[in-house]
Formats: C-alpha cells, structure tokens, sequence
C-alpha cells in the first residue's frame, strides 16, 4: 500500500518515539533502583521500631506503641475520630488485629459521646488533628467531657 | 537487614516452589524456558496455596495456621515432583536449547528488568508498608484474617466493627498471612512486601511470554523494557512496592489470557489456566468482569477452518470448559464468604446500579471523568508521556489490528478500562474516584495493551524497506508458511 520510502518514515518515526520515551524513563528506573538500594544499605541494621518511626514519626510510634501495650490481646476498643482525614485509617491498621468501633467525627458530638457511653468497652483511642493518637480508660474520658458513664 | 532479605526470599519461595512442581505438569508451560516457567509458576503457587487455603478455610473450617500451609505446599510440590519423576522414567526426552545471537534489546529488557526488580525488591525489605490501600486495605485485613486464623474473621462478620472494604476478596492478604504462618513471622515484620514485589519481575517474564509468541524476541523484549521503565508499574500506589492487589490481578489475569489465547495445548493448559483466572477472581471485585472477558476472548475461535479444523475446535473447547469450571469453583467461594459479611465502608455498586439508569449514567458523568483521566494519562509522573508515544504507535501500525487476534488483544485491554468507567458513573464522587483509580485500571490492562503495542511496533519494522525478518513464530513473521498438512489453530 505504501511507497518504499514512507514505510521507512514510519519505522523512523516509531524508532525515534520508542528512543525518546527510553532516554526520558530508563535514567529514572535505574536511579530509582540504585536509591532504594542504596537506602537498603544505609538502613541494614535498623530495627523495626527505628523503620515506623523514620517513616510515620517518632510521636506517632511512641504514642501507637503505648496503646497497644494498654491493650490486653484481642479487646475491641472504642476509636474517637476527631480528624477529618485519613489519619483513623492508619490507626486501626496499627491497632489491628484489635476490633475498632468507630465512632466518627461526622456525628453531633452529643450523639458521639451517648454511644461511647453505652459502649461496654474499656479504652477509648482518640484520633485528632495533626497529633498522635492518644488512649483514656472511657470513665476517664468520659468524666474529661462532662459526661456521667452509661448516660 | 540479612534476615528480612532472606524471609522475604523465602516467602517468595514459599509459593514459587509448588508453583514450579505444577508448571512441570502443564506441557505448555514445561517447554518454556525456565525464567518464564518460574514466573508462571509463582503466579500458580500463589493461585494453589492461597486458593487451597481460602476454600478450606471457609468451607471446612481449616485453622490458617503453618500445618495447614506446609501441608499444602508439600502435596502440591509432591505431586509435581511424582509427576515429573514418573515422565521422566517412562520415556526419555530431550530438551534443546534454542538460543540464538544475543540482541540488544532483549539483553537491554533483562538488564534494566533484573536492575529495577532489585530496586523494588530492596524496597520491600527496607520500609515496613507505607501505601494507602496497603495498610488500610489489604495488610489490615491480613491482620484481622492471621489473629482470627480463618477468613471468617468476626471483626469481618460482625457489623459493629469498622473496616474499610471488608467485602474485598482476600487471595493476596491469605497470601501474606500464609508467608507469616509458615515461617512463624511477626505481626510487625515487614518481608511479606517481598510478595508483592515479585510480581514486578513476574510481570515483565509473563508480557514477554505472550508477546514472544506473537511477535518475537525483539517485540517481546520491548514490551517488557516498557513496563520495566515505567513508573506506575514500581513505585506509589498500586505499583510492585505497594501492597495493593492490582499488580497480582494484572498477573493472573494476564497470564490466564495469554494461556488462553496463545497456547494450543491439552486440558492441563485449561487447567493452569482456569487456576490462573480463579485466582483473578479472588484476587479483587474486578476480577469477575475480567476473567469473564477472558473466557469470552477465549472462546471467540481464532479462525479456524470450521470443515477442517474440528479436532482442533474440539479440543480448544474442551480447554476452555475446564478453565470455566475452576472459575465457577472459585466465583462460587467468593460469593458463599462474601455473603455472611455486612457491607460498611464500602461502595454498593449492585445497589446504585439498581437505582440508576445505566445508559444515561454512563455519559452522564463524561465530563467529570474524562478531564480525571486525560489528568491521569498525562502525568509525567508516573507515565512519562507513554500515552502520547503509545497512541501514536498504534497509529502508525494501526495494520496489527488486521490480525484477529491484535482485535482480541483490544477487547482485553480495554474491559478493565469499561469496568472504571462504569464504576465512575455509578459513583457520587467519579472525578474523584477516577483520579484516585485510574492508574490502577490502566495496570490491570497492562498485559494484553502491551502486547497489542508490540505487535503494532513489529509490524511497522517489518514492512521497512530492507528490514530484517523478525524472528517471529508466529503470527507476524514475514517468513512464507509451508503449507500444513493438519488443521490448527495457530495465532493470527
């Protein structure tokens, strides 16, 4: 269908396409891989604990180890969402396996603070703004907000 | 640093293993050479353990514990084994090596492939999981799965309990869980990210297998260089260094489609197959519209000669009924586990599409996603302008498209495509959702789109004037075909 010399444009071309798009990505993927192995190197010996809090922060480690500690294996807890991003996400995961009851931050406050009343669970996790988690016993917390436990 | 490398391997292994012994009883895959066998065989370890254990876990109350895993890896490695042992004492066979003159592209794909599947794996065993989806998902479901030791976690079952997703098909995090138990690993280590990173490598072996077929070496090892140097495809979300499942549902898919639609071959081709497309099934909610395109595309006869070629017709349907029959095994275990766990935190896709007018719905949200996706598509970023290159490459060798299976290709790429789409114009946020999603469409099609950029490419170095023939096969060689003497089915 094509003239000799037009089929050789076209091979040109997807050449030329193909070499741009290499020169453009390939210098990227092989500094990216000589990154991360670079940091594998630096970080040999680190520990898990020092791995979470170069990545999430040290507050938030600390604060995340201290609630599970609090924590006896298995027991539900009550998450107090106060945030208005992501951030409950990331708690329950590294609360888990713990079952979390989420009382979210989309509800009245006095809603919020009726169903942690009648929760029959021990630790309340409270998840705010821009600051670590932090944990109360629920009469503590309770007794905090002006609210008598079971009303 | 040395233990997580060697968990991570060895998690790999965990899977890779069994996997292997069973490629060895699929002759299609057994003739394969041995990088490519490993890939396959990782992707149907993955699909045997994980799969065996989710079923037994569910309908027989199996504890998720490492006899039940050691259980299953050792029979399926013995069958494999046995099954080998006995073929070869029957009748010996000899295996030829068929390597020709090294080219330079397939030794620049292995080179950079092998360069950046060390990045991604180095990744892995540095930071604990740090994505998204990864830690909300799909590691806090493995979580919930491990303590509970079933896949019937209460925290699942009882609505009182918050989770995100909790109706997510669970292949990849019984997956983790199984790496965690066999090894006796901590709930805070993180080498089971080395799962996930190995379908990088897995990815690029399995493009480079079908596009082998179709096109030859050096379109084959294009294909792979450009997932290889492709951003999306190794890091942020949904990539090899997340934890994401939609790498893993682009592998099983992709490697159930290339099964399907390249290899001739006997029921046990159907059979890896079918194991393949399961796994796709349990792997995310998308995997049942896929693998359903998948067992369509299967079926759609690669023009064979209906007078001619019936044995051939016969035993292609035969095939694809045994791969259908797994996936129906495995449709039916999703939606038996699925059907005691309440839906909270979730979208209702079922519920809107029951409400709304689909027709309508599906243009109606046009010009809220398609900017979303022109965003996406466009984002140096991640894509580093692939979109612009690949679309004018399938212009310019828009005549791959003569070939039926090039349009077979399409239908493929584009399903994971349809099935976003869908989804955004069921949603109350689709820009949203669309900017949030796409990439991760566009990755589950990676597989039959970089084929069909393959062939397109191949087809315009083949009609250059003065062009060397292509070492090709199949499908788009320049070489004339002795006439054959018996039907096929061969790839056109």
């Amino acid at each position: 269908v094509f003239a000799p010399e037009f089929r050789l444009t076209r091979s040109l071309l997807v050449g030329v396409l193909l070499s741009a798009f290499l020169i453009a990505a390939l210098p990227r993927a092989v500094t990216y891989s000589f990154r991360r192995l670079n940091a594998a190197v630096l970080h040999r010996h680190e520990s898990d604990d020092a791995a979470a809090t170069r990545l999430f922060g040290a507050e938030t480690t600390r604060a995340l180890d201290l609630i599970r500690e609090a924590l006896r294996p298995g027991e539900p807890y009550i998450l107090f969402d106060d945030d208005c991003g992501a951030a409950r996400f990331w708690v329950r995961n590294a609360l888990a396996p713990h079952p979390a009851l989420l009382i979210s931050h989309q509800l009245k406050r006095t809603t919020r603070l009726r169903w942690v009343s009648t929760a029959s669970l021990r630790v309340v996790v409270c998840n705010e703004d821009g600051s670590p988690p932090d944990f109360y016993e629920r009469r503590e917390f309770l007794a905090e907000q002006g609210v008598l436990d079971g009303h | 640093m040395a233990t997580e490398i060697i968990a991570g391997l060895g998690d790999v292994a965990l899977f890779a293993i069994p996997g292997f012994a069973l490629a060895d009883l699929v002759p299609a895959l057994r003739a394969t050479p041995w990088p490519r066998r490993i890939a396959y065989g990782f992707l149907l370890g993955v699909a045997a353990v994980s799969g065996t254990l989710y079923a037994a876990s569910h309908t027989v109350g199996v504890p998720l514990r490492a006899p039940a895993v050691w259980s299953i890896v050792v029979l399926l490695t013995g069958t494999g084994v046995v099954a080998a042992a006995l073929r070869r004492s029957g009748r010996p066979r000899s295996v030829r090596g068929r390597h020709g003159a090294v080219k330079f592209l397939p030794l620049a794909a292995t080179v950079v492939g092998g360069i950046v599947s060390l990045g991604v794996f180095a990744d892995a065993v540095t930071d604990p999981v740090k994505d998204f989806d990864g830690r909300v998902t799909w590691c806090t479901q493995a979580r919930y799965v491990r303590a509970a030791g079933t896949v019937d976690a209460e925290v699942l079952h009882n609505g009182r309990w918050s989770i995100s997703h909790p109706r997510y098909p669970l292949l990849l995090p019984v997956a983790q869980v199984a790496a965690q138990e066999a090894f006796g690993a901590d709930p805070e280590k993180h080498a089971f990210r080395a799962i996930y990173a190995a379908f990088f490598p897995v990815l690029l072996l399995l493009v480079y297998d079908g596009a082998r077929r179709w096109t030859g070496r050096s379109g084959a090892a294009l294909a792979a260089l450009l997932i290889a140097v492709l951003p999306v495809f190794r890091q942020g979300e949904g990539s090899a260094s997340s934890a994401y499942s939609d790498l893993p549902l682009a592998c099983f898919w992709g490697a159930g489609l290339v099964l399907l639609v390249f290899r001739r071959g006997r029921l046990e081709t159907g059979l890896a197959a079918g194991l393949l497309l399961g796994a796709a099934v349990l792997t995310k909610n998308e995997g049942l519209p896929l693998v359903g395109s998948a067992l369509l595309i299967g079926a759609l006869a690669p023009a064979v000669g209906w007078r001619r070629a019936s044995a051939a017709r016969r035993q292609r349907f035969r095939r694809l009924a045994v791969a259908s029959l797994l996936v129906f095994l495995a449709v039916g275990l999703l939606f038996s586990w699925k059907s005691g766990i309440p839906n909270r935190e979730d979208e209702d896709y079922p519920a809107r599409l029951a409400n709304l007018h689909l027709d309508r719905a599906l243009l109606s949200q046009a010009a809220l996603v398609v900017p979303a996706i022109g965003e996406k598509m466009a984002d140096w970023k991640n894509w580093q302008g692939f979109w612009w290159m690949a679309s004018l490459l399938l212009c310019i060798g828009w005549r791959v498209l003569r070939r039926p299976v090039a349009w077979r290709l399409l239908a493929a790429a584009l399903t994971p495509l349809t099935v976003g789409w869908i989804a955004y114009s069921l949603h109350w946020a689709p820009a949203h959702l669309a900017a949030v999603t796409w990439d991760r469409f566009l990755i589950q099609a990676s597989v039959p789109f970089l084929l069909l950029i393959a062939g397109a490419a191949t087809e315009v170095s083949r009609r250059a004037p003065g062009a060397p023939l292509v070492g090709v096969r199949q499908g788009l060689s320049r070489r004339p075909r002795p006439p054959r003497a018996e039907p096929s089915n061969a790839i056109r």
